[in-house]
């Protein structure tokens, strides 16, 4: 998998390839849009991280470029300024993604890999580890082939974990990426703790190995 | 009192007073003159009197000399020498049939070795009435003049104040984050042209500091929102690190959980600096029934773990024009406001009512209700917020045209009518 980061902050770039290195990603960093235009027409890539302000250009010109090349490229806009206009623009312009800075690096990844399951969709659009079989389309997961019910909350907490497999992924970033804009309310992460139960309990009664580690005082970890 | 009203209330206390001190002493210095002059005019009698003496030869002479003069009395003297003297004695007058005042020169002279006692007497009516009468009419006179005076002064006033009062209403509707800028009327008047030009420049110049103030937030927040990414990201880089301590891991966990704070604080006062740039301008036709159904949905996991019932009653719902974005926010953070401050297994009622919108919850009265709407007021440092969350509530109700109204009744009550 290759991914461009084009991102003109170098430590926060640097910050997102060694988080995606650790999937096993191939990464290439572009800090000017000049930079990315150059990568972009000379590679073919299976995601792009486009920050939308660049010093030598606005990020939405090399999304537009990329559609004009009919690049099949997922892209995810990068966006300091949190607004409506670049979000509808950019969705409009053919991106796949927004993610408003500062976002978590757990947040990236799942982002990241749920383009990269779209675009790579094959007829069974499935993730399995072991035992354990998500179909993301149906939004059903077995084990040995019998149906775990989950819930909503459950089932994207899951989600969540395996795209950023084998990494710590913290209860902030969790709580954020469960109740959006509802994590205002409390600095509160009880009602992660009742969900990761049930979802360790469902999996563990359905014969399930036990796959997400608790990482003490910090968040969990999908190991596989 | 108004400018104009007081001064011309200044005039009219001095002319009154003019008025009733002069009239008087006018009266006064008046009757004095006439008074001199009929002194004069009776001791002019007596000198006259005195040269025909030599020709008066007989008693006769005498009495026809008194019945010609009719001012001329005279009478036998009681006693002697009798000297000059000027007094006021009331005399019934034969020809007005009344007792009227008389001016008297008392004197004496000897006519054939008898003497005699001289009364000359001048009628002070006639005086009296022309003394009245003059100041009478140089009272009216006065009394014109000032009301004239009053009444020019006041029409100038008026037509001179003019520009005054125009900028001073023109003033009065300025609105800051309304009015790009304001034109006064120009006014030929110096005072004035400099006032006027004096309030341009002024607003000019608190424009400028509105916008560049309003600008810095929201640059500020811009330029914040990367350190911050790198900051986060650099952490859950280092969660990522082979045997972590406990102390280490509480540590990391600890700077997370304020960064986040940090993120969501920055987030809302972004969000407010772009409601007040009105950046969010676009407007949908809203069922406010169905946004609320959205929001409790939202925070149904907080509702369920905090054991709060919340009842939603719809009554002849309206429709609202209004921003979808700004709606949501109006709506989610009044809801995880009162959810936030509620009691446990309590009961938060909501009601839609035509177009408008009750929310009612438990809890403990605020301390400074007046001040829920302003920024970083926080009622309790016990549950966590960042104290924007109703000030945001209240710029979305000024921008979107709603009122918002809260009360305390046994129970907090928002009321916000769209």
């Amino acid at each position: 998998m290759k991914i461009l980061i084009i991102e003109d902050e170098r430590e926060l770039a640097k910050s997102m390839m060694i988080y995606l290195r650790q999937e096993s990603y191939v990464c290439e960093m572009a800090y000017t849009a000049q930079e990315a235009l150059e990568k972009i027409l000379l590679h073919e890539y299976d995601c792009i991280l486009l920050d939308i302000t660049l010093p030598d250009g606005n990020g939405l010109e090399i999304l537009d470029r990329l559609k004009k090349e009919d690049k099949s490229e997922g892209v995810i806009i990068i966006s300091a300024k949190n607004s409506l206009d670049d979000k509808i623009q950019g969705l409009n312009l053919g991106a796949d993604d927004y993610l408003a800075k500062p976002f978590h690096l757990s947040e990236m990844g799942a982002r990241i890999s749920a383009i990269i399951r779209r675009k790579r969709f094959d007829g069974n659009n499935t993730i399995s580890f072991d035992d354990l079989t998500i179909d993301l389309i149906g939004k059903v997961t077995t084990v040995k082939n019998k149906l775990v019910d989950l819930t909503r909350k459950e089932y994207d907490l899951l989600l969540f974990l395996i795209s950023n497999k084998n990494r710590v992924v913290s209860k902030n970033a969790i709580a954020e990426h469960l109740s959006g804009d509802a994590a205002d309310v409390f600095d509160n992460f009880d009602f992660i703790y009742a969900h990761m139960k049930n979802l360790k309990k469902k999996l563990c009664e359905a014969g399930s190995q036990d796959s997400i580690k608790t990482v003490y005082g910090l968040g969990y970890k999908f190991e596989a | 009192m108004r400018l104009l009203r007081r001064t011309v209330r200044n005039f009219i206390v001095y002319a009154a007073l003019l008025l009733f001190v002069c009239t008087p002493l006018y009266y006064l210095a008046i009757q004095q003159l006439f008074v001199e002059e009929m002194e004069e005019e009776l001791l002019h009698h007596k000198e006259n009197f005195e040269k025909i003496v030599p020709k008066i030869t007989t008693e006769n002479d005498l009495h026809l000399y008194e019945s010609i003069n009719e001012e001329f009395r005279l009478k036998e003297a009681t006693r002697w020498p009798i000297a000059d003297s000027i007094f006021t004695i009331e005399l019934y007058d034969s020809l007005e049939q009344e007792v009227i005042p008389f001016r008297v020169l008392r004197t004496g002279i000897t006519l054939q070795n008898r003497n005699y006692e001289v009364i000359i007497s001048e009628s002070v009516v006639g005086s009296q009435d022309l003394i009245k009468a003059i100041v009478a009419i140089q009272a009216s006179l006065l009394f014109l003049l000032l009301l004239g005076f009053i009444l020019i002064n006041r029409n100038l006033s008026k037509v001179i104040w003019k520009p005054f009062y125009t900028i001073l209403e023109k003033l009065k509707q300025y609105q800051i984050d309304k009015d790009l800028s304001i034109s006064l009327p120009k006014s030929n008047i110096t005072e004035f042209e400099d006032l006027r030009i004096a309030i341009e420049q002024l607003l000019i110049k608190n424009r400028e500091a509105y916008v560049s103030q309003k600008e810095f937030t929201e640059n500020a927040s811009h330029e914040l929102q990367t350190p911050l990414a790198v900051f986060r990201s650099k952490l859950e880089l280092l969660m990522q690190s082979e045997n972590i301590t406990s102390e280490q891991a509480e540590l990391i966990s600890d700077l997370l959980t304020a960064t986040d704070r940090i993120a969501r604080l920055n987030k809302n006062l972004l969000l407010l600096s772009k409601i007040e740039n009105n950046q969010f301008p676009s407007k949908q036709k809203l069922l406010i029934s169905k946004a609320v159904e959205k929001t409790i949905e939202l925070y149904q996991g907080t509702i369920s773990e905090r054991k709060i019932k919340v009842s939603l009653s719809v009554d002849n719902e309206g429709v609202v024009a209004a921003n979808p974005t700004l709606l949501e926010i109006l709506l989610s953070n009044l809801i995880s406001n009162s959810l936030k401050y509620s009691p446990e297994h309590s009961e938060v009622s909501i009601s839609i009512d035509n177009k408008s919108l009750h929310l009612i919850n438990p809890g403990e009265p605020f301390k400074n209700p007046e001040k829920i709407f302003q920024r970083f007021n926080r009622e309790s440092r016990v549950v966590q917020g960042h104290g924007l969350g109703l000030a945001i509530v209240k710029e979305i109700c000024d921008a979107e045209g709603f009122e918002i109204v809260y009360s305390f009744n046994s129970a907090h009550s928002f009321q916000v009518q769209f």
